[in-house]
């Protein structure tokens, strides 16, 4: 009898504990226990006719925001009330007094939780109000919400100057009623029957913790008598823990931390418009000089929003900035201080590191004077209006942010106390576990025991900290989700595959790791290999794999391929649009020379496969569609500059203005009044950087090289390339609309519209073709809008825009590599 | 979960260290069972039963052994018990294979997955209830124990087969040392850098040269390819087995040595003495003294033939041909418990063939010029490698073809370069792979009448060995997504 009960009281023990752990599995809504809020907010905004109304608010432990975002179009306050929330319930009474030039009106309140965003992401942090009374009235009983799913009550008619009394009860969400009560009986009636046939062991566990705890604090008087590596291991992990903690104790991560501890530069942005990818609008001087080159990102005249950024030298000591930007035109320009520039491990967002900033003067007019701890997540900006000839003066002051307890949280929630206490105790379990393990283990040797000590905390380093991305740009793909420990048993049993695909992206130094690979790997290889592309790394040259266009030569491919363009075309005739195939040459096969002494080439392969090719084009002649490829116009122009680029399956601008000139000259044989550019209309530049839709390069952040492989440590031993950009002199003219994976373009000067359908080699293309046609509208295939395999089923996904757009001419242009995947094109399903 | 996964390396081990070393003695067993049995659920939860099924069936079994006079039935149906499940799970989608294409037939496959480590906790369990039945070692009553012994994570996966007589000991009563936890920790680095930098290195070109068409391969391909095989099964299956004799340290046990410089044999009769040692000594054990024992017993009908062929041809001719038989059976089953494939047979079959000759022959005797030595070595190395491929292969007709390649009787026309198939890093690692395969580190992580400087030494070593693997670990969760967006 005695067993039994001490198994249920164990049971009970045992199920809290779990249910404490693992609280997912036992509640029905289990983000109500994942994102707990310490605050809650009501948010009091006038709706109706009112004009310059504000609102007063008295209460207890209130915290008043006038956010921006809650005025009205009359410039009416709204205010946003915050206050604390625990697991207790609190009672809240706010006065509310709207005053000022208030007519009869309503008041609009929203009882809401936190704003909580966790990777840009809003979560839902839910609080639970209940007794909500608004001058005595009852208004609700109990209502549990979050930022997304407020509860919304308008107050009517109230009249200038008269008190609103809101009282309301609040606390955390979690209640008896939320709790899944067949799972706690379940795991309570387990817990109890695992007790009941393994009290001997559990009992033995128990004492032998309760004893080692009374051993550990009869040794807090004798530890000094330890004069032994233990003190020196327990200190130096004590250390360590702390630093572990650091995520923990201060409001940024360990990382960002860390960055802003040793950071040495400040940085600010300038944002402008502009619709050339040429010349900044503006003269800039600043004092002191910027650390990098003060001239825009190399993004295309396509993207008409352009950023300078600029950094400075960063010392612990205030420091004077000084700028003169004198505007060439009218315009807006946007001012943003913040921290400098670091980009995360994963590429996808930089690092919040801290500067600090005063006195900031724009043609001097204070903006802030206080001290203002700013970063790039968190940065000051501020929209200037300039106008032709005018010249801004911004004046500043910034220095390394310095940390303040305020910086802590721990340290500002708890006190620091807690902190040295919680220090101790962690210093004298270490000791006494290190105690433990040297009385169980023997008398060790002084490396052995090092090499343990390092070897275990190699160990578990890794999983102290999970990283909690969500993506990878580097890797150019999402990071695997934590599986829910509730969905153990569902899913095929695949929760280890998946927990082991999560671990795997997720653990701590897993790109530090990574990067020491890839380094010893790239110093040791000729060649750099990975599944889709091959580096040499004396030319500096890559290429993909397969290095030929078509894998499939087999007859039925080949008549597949014509079928379907005859069909596009005999759709295009129907509807009086002219279509052209355009088809650009794959880089491996134009500098094919690079690969043959290297890595065999196989020629056989490629004539074989040209063949193939050639024979697509010869039938689809027959039927009169033309057929552009340009190829041996490029393999001559590849002999004045180059015509793709290196590290990149892209072509460059002068290979595309190749193309775009053998294109011009069949469209022109049916279309003669059409206006062909000559490079005499461009602006000529040089940049190492390659230009395409990720801004991707292997020299500078961000490395969106996905392409490629998973590092930046390229042992690069051929000197840097420069590419030459063509921009068009008359890029203001130019009115660009950017979809998601549409662009459309307007030209003055240009005639007939033009559908330009097909793949990112489009993308430099676009520097040309526009400044033919009135109008010009691009369909980028391949951006990831479908699924991969549907990406060229163009008249099923495209026909409506096709009809809608009415153009006079289609260019379906699309890379050699992806030739054999016109079979789809006319494809329904 | 695999060792040089990031879970097993970064989470499972770590924990499951600390709770073992800090754990009372009394429940050093209890915590070793459960992580066991959570590392075998973690990759396929649906087995934990059919593993757990063994257990208790050769707990009964070998209770039942030890109190019945019908010994040899229990023991019988025991192993037929074990063996169903092996026969289900690893060989029936065979038989069936053989029989639909022997007799047009059109028996439908299962749908199953092998369960993992089946093989070598299914000859563990065998091994337990025929020690019981040859009255060597008591049953074990406490079935935790026996559970234990039987899903042990260590060598659950990739062996070593621990035999019970060789740990019985061990679990009723085992103690962890400083030395041994400092042993077994060196030891397992040197396993864990074994399988990542040499053995997943050469088996990248194995696998490039092997997944080929054979018409694209050419003669040096196909030598580069069947060399980096040879290693790399070496490097892999030591490494398996250095890790599991490590963590086996770690927990207090000492297993048995599974490897002993297998490639510095001059006979493939020492080769097998050398090579995967623990399957070797269980097939002798369990299978060829048996067998070979089977004409010494009393009217029996083998006894019987053994008796009148004797008396035909002659005691050494019988022996010969007892031998051959024993070889034959225990050839047969070796090939088939690596694979349910006609290469695994005939792979085995090959090791049998060559072992008889060198018994007929005296080949495998020791020569005492350098010439001979050489000789013999080359013999051994050759035999070895060539077998391989066939071990290697998908099916015995690309086996054949590559090995005629391999003779330069058939030609392929390499698509390739070599530089296609290793780069500077392949070469580095099968130079290092042909050095350590000699004795010549042998004694590395020997400590005692070594100097503080000396260890200090080889620990950094391990040290860097280790940084160095798990990089190479942690390089293989990048999977970069080729090309399009997120």
């Amino acid at each position: 009898m005695k067993r039994i009960i001490k198994a249920l009281f164990g049971g009970l023990g045992v199920s809290i504990v779990l249910c404490a752990l693992f609280p997912s599995i036992f509640l029905k809504n289990d983000a109500k226990w994942t994102y707990q809020s310490d605050v809650g907010r009501v948010d009091v905004a006038f709706a109706g006719e009112v004009c310059d109304g504000k609102i007063n608010v008295q209460g207890k432990t209130l915290r008043v925001d006038r956010p921006q975002w809650i005025h009205d179009d009359k410039h009416n306050q709204g205010v946003v009330v915050h206050f604390p929330v625990s697991y207790l319930r609190k009672t809240y009474q706010i006065t509310l007094k709207p005053w000022g030039k208030t007519q009869e009106t309503s008041l609009i309140m929203s009882f809401r939780g936190k704003d909580l965003r966790i990777q840009n992401q809003r979560k839902p942090a839910y609080v639970r109000f209940e007794n909500i009374r608004l001058n005595g009235k009852a208004v609700a009983r109990e209502k549990t919400v979050w930022h997304n799913k407020p509860f919304k009550y308008r107050l009517e008619k109230i009249s200038d100057n008269s008190n609103v009394i809101l009282s309301f009860d609040v606390r955390k969400p979690v209640s008896a009623s939320d709790i899944r009560w067949d799972m706690v009986i379940g795991l309570f009636v387990l817990c109890s029957l695992f007790v009941f046939f393994s009290y001997g062991a559990i009992r033995g566990f128990v004492c032998s913790t309760i004893e080692w705890i009374g051993v550990m604090i009869s040794d807090v008087g004798k530890f000094l008598k330890f004069h032994n590596w233990k003190i020196l291991i327990s200190v130096i992990l004590t250390l360590l823990a702390n630093i572990l903690c650091i995520p923990l104790w201060t409001e940024l991560d360990y990382a960002d931390f860390i960055k802003t501890l040793f950071s040495k530069e400040a940085g600010l942005s300038l944002v402008y418009e502009d619709k050339t990818s040429g010349e900044t609008p503006f003269q800039l001087q600043s004092t002191p000089q910027p650390l990098n080159d003060p001239s825009p990102f190399l993004i295309p005249a396509t993207n008409p929003i352009k950023q300078i950024d600029l950094n400075f030298r960063a010392r612990g000591k205030w420091q004077k900035l000084s700028l003169q930007l004198k505007s060439q035109r009218d315009g807006k320009i946007e001012l943003r201080l913040r921290g400098p520039k670091i980009f995360d491990d994963y590429g996808c967002s930089y690092y919040s590191v801290l500067t600090d900033w005063r006195n900031l003067k724009v043609n001097g007019t204070v903006l802030f004077d206080a001290n203002k701890t700013l970063s790039l997540k968190k940065c000051f900006s501020k929209q200037i209006p300039v106008k032709e000839n005018e010249t801004l003066h911004v004046e500043a002051e910034f220095r390394r942010h310095h940390f303040t307890t305020r910086d802590f949280a721990f340290l500002k929630s708890g006190n620091l106390w807690y902190f040295i206490t919680g220090n101790l105790l962690l210093f004298f379990l270490l000791l006494r576990l290190f105690g433990a393990f040297a009385k169980r283990l023997g008398r060790p040797r002084l490396s052995d025991t090092l090499l343990l000590v390092t070897f275990f905390c190699c160990l578990f380093i890794p999983m102290m900290n999970l990283s909690d991305g969500v993506k990878s740009a580097r890797e150019n793909r999402m990071l695997a989700v934590k599986p829910e420990p509730r969905e153990i048993f569902k899913k095929g049993f695949d929760y280890g595959k998946r927990y082991q695909n999560y671990f795997n992206d997720h653990f701590w130094g897993r790109l530090a790791l990574i990067k020491l690979q890839d380094v010893i790997r790239n110093k040791l290889s000729y060649v750099i290999r990975v599944p889709r592309a091959v580096y040499f790394k004396e030319s500096g040259w890559d290429f993909f794999v397969p290095f030929v266009s078509i894998m499939d030569c087999r007859p039925t491919t080949l008549q597949a391929i014509v079928q379907n363009l005859i069909q596009l075309d005999l759709f295009c005739r129907q509807n009086n649009i002219k279509l052209y195939v355009f088809e650009v040459p794959k880089k491996e096969s134009i500098y094919k020379e690079f690969l043959s002494d290297k890595y065999g080439f196989d020629e056989k392969e490629f004539v074989k496969v040209s063949q193939a090719q050639e024979a697509i084009r010869r039938e689809v002649w027959k039927h009169h569609i033309p057929y552009v490829y340009p190829y041996e116009e490029l393999r001559d122009a590849a002999q004045q500059d180059l015509v793709f680029f290196k590290c990149a399956h892209h072509w460059t601008d002068w290979g595309a203005f190749v193309g775009y000139c053998e294109l011009m000259k069949e469209v022109c044989k049916d279309f003669p009044d059409m206006p062909v550019v000559s490079l005499k209309d461009y602006r000529k530049s040089k940049n190492y950087l390659q230009r395409d839709e990720y801004q991707r390069n292997y020299f500078s952040s961000p490395r969106h090289f996905a392409q490629f492989f998973n590092d930046e440590t390229l042992d690069i031993t051929s000197p840097r390339t420069f590419y030459t950009y063509y921009d068009h002199k008359n890029g203001d003219k130019m009115s660009i609309k950017v979809g998601k994976f549409t662009k459309d373009f307007t030209y003055p000067e240009g005639k007939h519209k033009i559908m330009l359908i097909g793949t990112s080699q489009n993308e430099n293309f676009l520097q040309f073709l526009p400044y033919s046609a009135a109008q010009t509208k691009y369909i980028r295939l391949n951006f990831g809008q479908v699924k991969t395999e549907d990406e060229f089923k163009i008249l099923k996904l495209y026909k409506k825009d096709i009809l809608a757009f009415k153009p006079d001419i289609l260019i379906l242009s699309i890379g050699a590599g992806h030739i054999s995947r016109c079979r789809d094109i006319c494809s329904t399903k | 979960m695999l060792f040089s996964s990031t879970t097993f390396l970064f989470l499972f081990l770590p924990i499951v260290c600390a709770l073992y070393l800090l754990v009372r003695k009394e429940l050093k067993d209890y915590v070793l069972l459960l992580a066991s049995i959570f590392f075998y659920a973690w990759g396929e939860p649906r087995y934990v039963a059919v593993m757990l099924l063994t257990v208790i069936l050769n707990y009964v079994g070998a209770i039942l052994i030890s109190k019945y006079k019908c010994k040899k039935v229990l023991l019988l149906l025991t192993i037929l018990g074990d063996l169903s499940f092996l026969f289900y799970f690893k060989y029936f989608n065979f038989f069936v294979e053989n029989i639909n294409a022997l007799f047009d037939g059109h028996i439908d496959f299962i749908k199953v997955i092998m369960p993992i480590g089946i093989s070598f906790y299914t000859f563990q369990a065998i091994s337990y209830v025929v020690d019981v039945y040859r009255e060597e070692v008591e049953p074990q009553r406490n079935i935790y124990k026996l559970a234990l012994y039987i899903t042990l994570f260590p060598q659950l996966v990739a062996g070593p087969i621990v035999k019970y007589h060789d740990v019985a000991d061990q679990i009723e009563n085992r103690t962890v040392d400083f030395e041994k936890v400092a042993y077994g920790v060196k030891r397992f680095i040197v396993g864990l850098a074994k399988k990542v930098l040499l053995a997943n290195t050469l088996g990248a070109v194995a696998d490039k040269v092997f997944t080929q068409p054979i018409d694209q391969l050419d003669c040096m391909t196909t030598w580069l390819g069947a060399i980096c095989y040879t290693f790399q099964i070496y490097y892999d299956f030591s490494g398996y087995s250095d890790m599991a004799i490590g963590l086996g340290s770690i927990f207090g046990f000492k297993f048995l040595e599974n490897f002993n410089y297998p490639y510095i044999s001059r006979s493939i009769t020492e080769y097998w003495r050398r090579w995967h040692i623990s399957l070797g000594s269980w097939f002798r054990d369990y299978m060829f003294m048996p067998i070979m024992f089977l004409p010494l017993a009393r009217n029996t009908a083998i006894s019987r033939s053994y008796r009148w062929v004797m008396k035909k041809v002659g005691s050494k001719v019988a022996n010969a041909i007892m031998t051959f038989i024993a070889l034959l059976i225990v050839w047969f089953s070796t090939g088939f418990w690596h694979g349910a494939g006609w290469t695994f047979i005939v792979w085995g079959l090959y090791n049998g063939f060559f072992i008889f000759i060198e018994t007929l022959t005296g080949w495998n005797r020791d020569r005492k010029s350098i010439g001979g030595k050489a000789l013999q070595h080359f013999y051994a190395m050759l035999v070895i490698i060539l077998g391989l491929v066939i071990f290697r292969s998908d099916t015995m007709q690309y086996a054949w073809h590559y090995l005629l390649t391999m003779f330069g009787i058939e030609r392929g026309e390499t698509m390739y370069h070599l530089i296609y198939y290793v780069d500077r890093i392949e070469i580095i690692a099968l130079t290092v792979g042909i050095v350590c395969s000699a004795p010549l580190c042998s004694k590395m992580l020997e400590v005692e009448g070594r100097s503080q400087l000396r260890i200090a030494a080889v620990n950094l070593w391990l040290l860097a060995l280790f940084i160095l693997s798990a990089a190479s670990i942690a390089a293989s969760t990048y999977n970069p997504f080729i090309y399009f967006r997120f």
